[in-house]
């Protein structure tokens, strides 16, 4: 009566009564589920919002690898880069900020909010003079309270904007610098025209859309980076520096953070099963639709994308139960989804087995569950293959 | 009278340092290295801190050879328990709880916690915290943790990996303060030198610290005696002169 059924998920139906006994009547386990279980709702709504968004970014990539170049397209772009360079060294020429040391040159010297880090480690290892004496510093919220600290006698010197030192205090030194609103800017555009310059230069050497390119790229370089790193970076500089470019005006909160670090992961490898679904139609196919007199979108609608979506559905069905496991990395971006429920569980109570028995057993429930799910997809989509 | 106890004393001492010689054993340590100045990794890759300096002080007078291993501090007990290795010197809080897995030696500093926040938002106190809106930052699995989770409330504290990760966090704005050891906040100030400032220095928690061994282990006897003579000779003064006060 069990023909057809793997026998393996036959060892998980009979194992079904002891782990409903685990989570009924042995206490460790109850209480790890029952705290562990309000990261399940967490874990889900990660990995289908990062799903969607890596569908979208991956479709969007596997079109860019299909684009073909154009008689203007290195001209236009040309002109985008001139742009860019122009927009870089306009940030890089700004007014620079004077910055002065005033008081004693040793003891404890106050430092001001947004003053870089470079000349705060410098007055602390006392780089900026030869034979200056290691001192510790006190950061202060502006000018004003750094130079009241330092009337006070609460600091012994003070690291301030030249036009706030008050008139009369001798200066010890002097540093001049461009201020992070526009030196991180200025950073950023000239990256971005290396960035366009070298596609440009790789699209006129190969005749290919540098836009192609840089698909090609990105697919490239994400699938060789661990997701733990890719998470790790979004979560932490990138989100500080997106932070100081807006001023404060975009910042996305960690669940948002996550997800577009599982998403811009998984992306690449989307695009790719995109990419291989949309060329296994066969060139012919193309050369028909085109001789019945379909245009491109046509083509698209009617020829390619229902024969690749078929193609694609269990790949993707596989990207999906690979997410849903990857989010656990989240737990570094301290998101209390499974995994991270389950830590904070054994850290306070030592009970390692119950908590990570627990988040194990979740794990295998939820990527069960989406693989059947997926098992159904698959044969509704079978079914309704045309007779070819 | 003074002489007698003088010489009774150190009769106790030669005694136990009879009773106490490790015979050049090497005794394993596991360590969360991420934990300045009780330990870090240094530029060469070396393993130093307050820590490395106490343990390698008593090792000295028990004669035993300790080997610092980089562990990560979630799950550092169990690995402690399972014997991974022979000790844990990690800046470790003695606690009831922990007490039940491992066992702990006499304690060897005491610390106090402190809140840190952005430069910006110096004024705070610990009643802002207290009133729920805030949020506040620290690592899994420590003390910090727990007295943060009793200040602002457990869905308004934020764990991380590491107090490396927190204070990203903080510096980030994802947490508005971050629940740390007072000598660790200083270091932490001190290398992000003009963002960070600690604006409660103390939330009068009573922190003994102490090396944790395997339950039952009589290296506990050994590191005690060790212990016992930095203490008396004053070595254990100047290593905390030389990590928390220069």
């Amino acid at each position: 009566m069990f023909k057809g059924i793997r026998p393996s998920y036959l060892i998980l139906l009979a194992a079904l009564p002891f782990v409903i006994y685990l989570f009924w009547g042995v206490d460790d386990y109850r209480a790890a589920l029952a705290f562990i279980a309000p990261g399940i709702w967490t874990t889900v709504l990660v990995t289908v919002l990062a799903y969607v968004l890596a569908a979208i970014l991956g479709l969007a990539i596997a079109g860019l690898l299909l684009v073909r170049i154009g008689d203007n397209t290195l001209r236009n772009l040309f002109v985008l880069w001139l742009v860019l360079v122009a927009a870089s060294v306009w940030f890089f020429t700004r007014q620079q900020d004077e910055y002065a040391l005033i008081g004693e040159a040793e003891g404890l010297v106050a430092i001001i909010s947004g003053t870089p880090s470079r000349y705060g480690d410098l007055l602390q290892a006392g780089g900026w003079q030869e034979d200056a004496p290691t001192r510790s510093v006190r950061a202060v919220v502006d000018a004003d309270a750094a130079i009241q600290r330092l009337e006070d006698g609460i600091v012994t010197g003070a690291f301030v904007p030249r036009s706030a030192v008050p008139a009369g205090v001798p200066i010890l030194w002097e540093a001049r610098f461009l201020p992070r609103s526009e030196s991180l800017p200025a950073t950023l555009l000239s990256v971005l025209a290396a960035i366009l310059g070298a596609l440009m230069f790789a699209g006129w050497q190969s005749g290919k859309h540098p836009f192609a390119i840089f698909a090609e790229l990105y697919v490239d370089m994400i699938r060789g980076i661990p997701m733990l790193v890719i998470v790790l970076y979004i979560g932490f500089p990138v989100q500080g520096a997106v932070r100081e470019l807006t001023g404060g005006l975009i910042e996305p909160d960690r669940i948002t953070r996550g997800v577009i670090a599982i998403a811009l992961g998984y992306a690449a490898y989307m695009a790719e099963i995109f990419r291989a679904g949309i060329q296994a139609v066969a060139p012919g196919q193309l050369e028909a639709a085109r001789s019945l007199g379909l245009n491109g979108m046509q083509t698209a609608r009617f020829v390619v994308l229902p024969q690749a979506l078929k193609i694609v559905i269990p790949p993707l069905g596989n990207e999906f139960i690979a997410m849903l496991k990857d989010t656990s990395l989240l737990s570094l971006l301290s998101l209390r989804e499974v995994t991270q429920r389950s830590r904070e569980y054994t850290a306070r109570t030592f009970e390692y087995f119950p908590g990570y028995n627990t988040a194990a057993i979740v794990y295998i429930g939820l990527t069960l569950a989406a693989s059947s799910a997926l098992k159904f997809v698959e044969r509704r989509s079978d079914r309704s293959r045309p007779v070819t | 009278m003074k002489k007698l106890m003088f010489a009774l004393s150190a009769l106790l001492v030669l005694s136990l340092v009879g009773a106490q010689d490790l015979q050049g054993r090497v005794v394993t340590v596991g360590s969360d290295t991420t934990y300045p100045p009780f330990e870090t990794v240094d530029e060469a890759g070396n393993i130093v801190g307050f820590d490395i300096d106490v343990v390698n002080a008593i090792c000295e007078r028990v004669n035993c050879v300790a080997e610092f291993r980089t562990t990560a501090w979630d799950g550092i007990f169990p690995a402690l328990a399972a014997g991974e290795f022979d000790m844990v010197a990690s800046g470790v809080t003695i606690t009831a709880e922990r007490a039940l897995v491992v066992d702990f030696t006499e304690p060897y500093f005491v610390v106090d916690q402190a809140i840190t926040t952005s430069v910006d938002n110096d004024h705070l106190t610990l009643d802002d915290f207290r009133g729920g809106d805030l949020t506040l930052g620290a690592q899994v699995g420590t003390t910090n943790a727990f007295t943060a989770e009793e200040i602002a409330g457990r869905d308004n504290v934020h764990l991380y990996d590491d107090f490396n990760s927190a204070i990203q966090a903080l510096l980030n704005g994802d947490v508005d303060g971050v629940m740390i050891d007072n000598v660790i906040a200083d270091a932490f100030v001190a290398t992000y030198a003009g963002e960070l400032s600690i604006p409660i220095p103390s939330v009068e928690a009573d922190e003994q610290l102490g090396f944790a061994v395997q339950q039952g282990d009589e290296l506990v006897d050994a590191l005690n005696a060790g212990l016992a003579m930095i203490r008396e000779d004053g070595t254990l003064d100047a290593l905390v002169q030389k990590w928390f006060v220069d």
